[in-house]
């Protein structure tokens, strides 16, 4: 960008440096839990240990949701969710939507129960505002945990969407700023870190990760702060504009079936056999179903596939609740396919790099890894050109334990799961307190240990040694060892197993590595 | 002194200033885009593209060397759309 001039470039230097001081420490908890939490169904699986079920849902599911949906009054049958939690068990949701006295806002309300798929027997029932209790409806607490923390830092709603929406923006702010700033983009793709632990060392390795993750921040920023804003500022401000305020009659127009309104009672047809023809059609697993009006001549079933090969969203097919007819595939919003409704369906794909599986998963891991690195490094970068002030150097103390902190701190929080399904506790109130409990250990040694190597070494050695003895600690606390799960068909826990006793020796291998020796600056660094 | 003042005015153009253009520019577009062939690109692309409406015209006050341009823009821009809101809100 050599058209700027120097006052434009640094006044974005000052714009990328002083957002990301201020905003840094909260974007890195953001990118961090989000780059776990892109393998939140894996962790999911491994932490509730599996059950060695894996057959489709649809093998059971017209008896199970009969069973428990025609007993019910009329009120309750307007929609009824039908999900399978990692634990494999069968949830079935009738509600009707009423205002949330204690939130003011409208809510889905009703029974929510949860079966043994195999047997019908309904292990829980619960009448209320459903999802505000994530133990009602969710398996593992550790990935309510992670994706809650990612999702709004566990603020109450709605501030921390808005708080991860604004990081969202900041992240966006820092990426187009860095990109015009950058006055040697290509070159610093391939750039060479100078030796020793000088500024321009810091600074080679700022620009390495940066530079390859520009787009990457900003397509992690823009799809960040749209899920973050849309449903607290941007959909009830374009439902005044369009429907009056009416968010419900806007939610019908993008996410609804189109039917015509007969209230006639009609038996309905075998739930089954329509999973069957979803996934036969589409290619691909079921994941969420939702039955319109139960029992009526107007009932619509709407069944959520899973990305089939080729395609990067999800696919809603329509069936007929009463003839069991497929009606056809729905776009995810509208009623006909449109331009708007594919930037919509891209939203998720790209935010979560959900699109080629394990492969796209990772790929999305490494570049958030890549991204935290830049925050951290980017901090690190600002106060050492301060660091001749105390301040500074203290905030540069803080960025050292919140870089290793959040890591142990939230493998402290799976170990408290882990811990708490063992014993009987509640894991959905234990993981939260396990997350907060490993702070302790995070910012002990920050405050007793002067010097900034050695901190650093406990710090890897207190991660690589969580990573090794995670694995352990499930089985130990009754999860599935290799054998079972290999027999079983549950591949991600031995995966998820692997993947961290090899990350936790590299670490530990990574705290015993000599330090290399600072070299003085033979150049004034820029 | 002056160059304090302008500072100032850039701080407020890039905040609240940039903030409410974006806005009101994101509630004025269902009115201003057509609807298309599934009637809802009005609504989506205005709900998706907030966020981008917010950094361009972030950027732009970032990069923009006149203040008295950029104040211009910014406040043609949330009039214009404010109008077009308004009406649609109390007409």
């Amino acid at each position: 960008m050599k058209n700027l001039s120097q006052i434009q470039i640094k006044r974005l230097t000052t714009v990328h440096g002083w957002s990301g001081t201020i905003l840094g420490v909260l974007l890195y908890a953001v990118i961090v839990t989000g780059t776990i939490a892109v393998f939140a169904h894996e962790i999911a699986d491994w932490s509730v240990g599996g059950t060695g079920k894996t057959d489709t849902l649809s093998a059971t599911i017209d008896r199970n949701v009969r069973a428990v949906v025609e007993p019910l009054p009329e009120k309750y049958r307007h929609s009824i969710g039908v999900w399978k939690t990692a634990r494999s068990e069968l949830i079935v949701f009738p509600h009707f939507h009423t205002r949330n006295p204690e939130t003011g806002k409208m809510e889905d309300y009703g029974p929510m129960f949860r079966m043994d798929r195999g047997t019908g027997e309904v292990l829980a029932r619960h009448e209320g505002f459903a999802f505000l209790n994530a133990d009602w409806y969710r398996a593992s607490a550790l990935e309510n945990f992670l994706v809650d923390l990612h999702v709004q830092l566990y603020i109450p709603e709605p501030w921390g969407l808005i708080v991860t929406g604004i990081l969202g923006l900041t992240m966006m702010a820092a990426g187009v700023s860095g990109l015009v700033i950058h006055r040697h983009l290509i070159r610093d793709l391939f750039v060479a870190e100078r030796s020793g632990e000088r500024l321009v060392s810091a600074r080679d390795r700022h620009v390495l990760a940066a530079s390859w993750g520009l787009v990457f921040a900003f397509l992690l920023g823009f799809t960040g702060s749209f899920f973050s804003f849309a449903p607290t500022i941007t959909f009830p401000l374009l439902a005044e504009v369009a429907f009056g305020g009416d968010q419900e009659a806007l939610e019908e127009t993008l996410y609804t079936p189109q039917v015509n309104e007969d209230a006639r009672p009609v038996p309905m047809a075998d739930l089954g056999q329509m999973v069957s023809r979803s996934s036969a059609t589409t290619g691909s697993n079921t994941g969420y179903i939702e039955i319109m009006n139960y029992g009526r001549a107007d009932s619509r079933i709407s069944i959520w596939q899973e990305p089939p090969a080729r395609q990067l969203s999800w696919v809603h097919n329509v069936f007929d609740g009463g003839s069991g007819e497929f009606l056809g595939a729905k776009p995810i919003v509208g009623q006909k396919p449109s331009i708007g409704g594919v930037l919509y369906d891209l939203m998720w794909p790209l935010h979560a790099g959900d699109f080629a599986g394990v492969l796209s998963k990772s790929v999305w891991v490494g570049l958030g890894s890549a991204m935290a690195f830049v925050v951290i490094s980017g901090l690190r970068l600002w106060v050492r050109r301060r660091e001749e002030q105390p301040l500074w150097r203290r905030f540069g103390r803080v960025i050292t334990i919140v870089a290793y902190g959040l890591p142990v701190a939230i493998l402290t929080c799976a170990h408290a799961n882990f811990l708490a399904l063992a014993t009987g506790a509640n894991p959905f109130w234990w993981t939260p307190a396990g997350f907060l409990i490993g702070f302790a250990p995070c910012i002990l040694p920050g405050l007793l240990i002067s010097d900034d190597e050695p901190l650093r070494r406990l710090y890897r050695y207190l991660l690589g040694g969580g990573c090794v003895l995670l694995p352990l600690i499930r089985m130990a606390t009754g999860g599935l060892d290799w054998r079972a799960a290999l027999h079983a068909g549950q591949t991600t826990v031995v995966s998820v197993d692997i993947t961290l006793i090899l990350l936790g020796f590299t670490l530990i291998w990574w705290a015993q590595r000599p330090r290399i020796a600072a070299k003085p600056d033979p150049a004034p660094a820029e | 002194m002056r160059r304090n003042n302008s500072l100032v005015a850039r701080w407020l153009l890039g905040s609240v200033g940039v903030l409410t253009a974006a806005l009101l520019f994101t509630m004025a577009l269902p009115v201003l885009l057509p609807p298309g062939p599934a009637e809802i690109d009005n609504i989506v692309w205005p709900l998706v593209l907030a966020p981008v409406f917010w950094a361009l015209l972030f950027t732009y006050i970032c990069l923009e060397e006149n203040l008295r341009r950029s104040a211009i823009l910014l406040g043609g821009i949330s009039v214009v759309c404010g109008t077009i809101v308004g009406f649609t809100l109390f007409a």
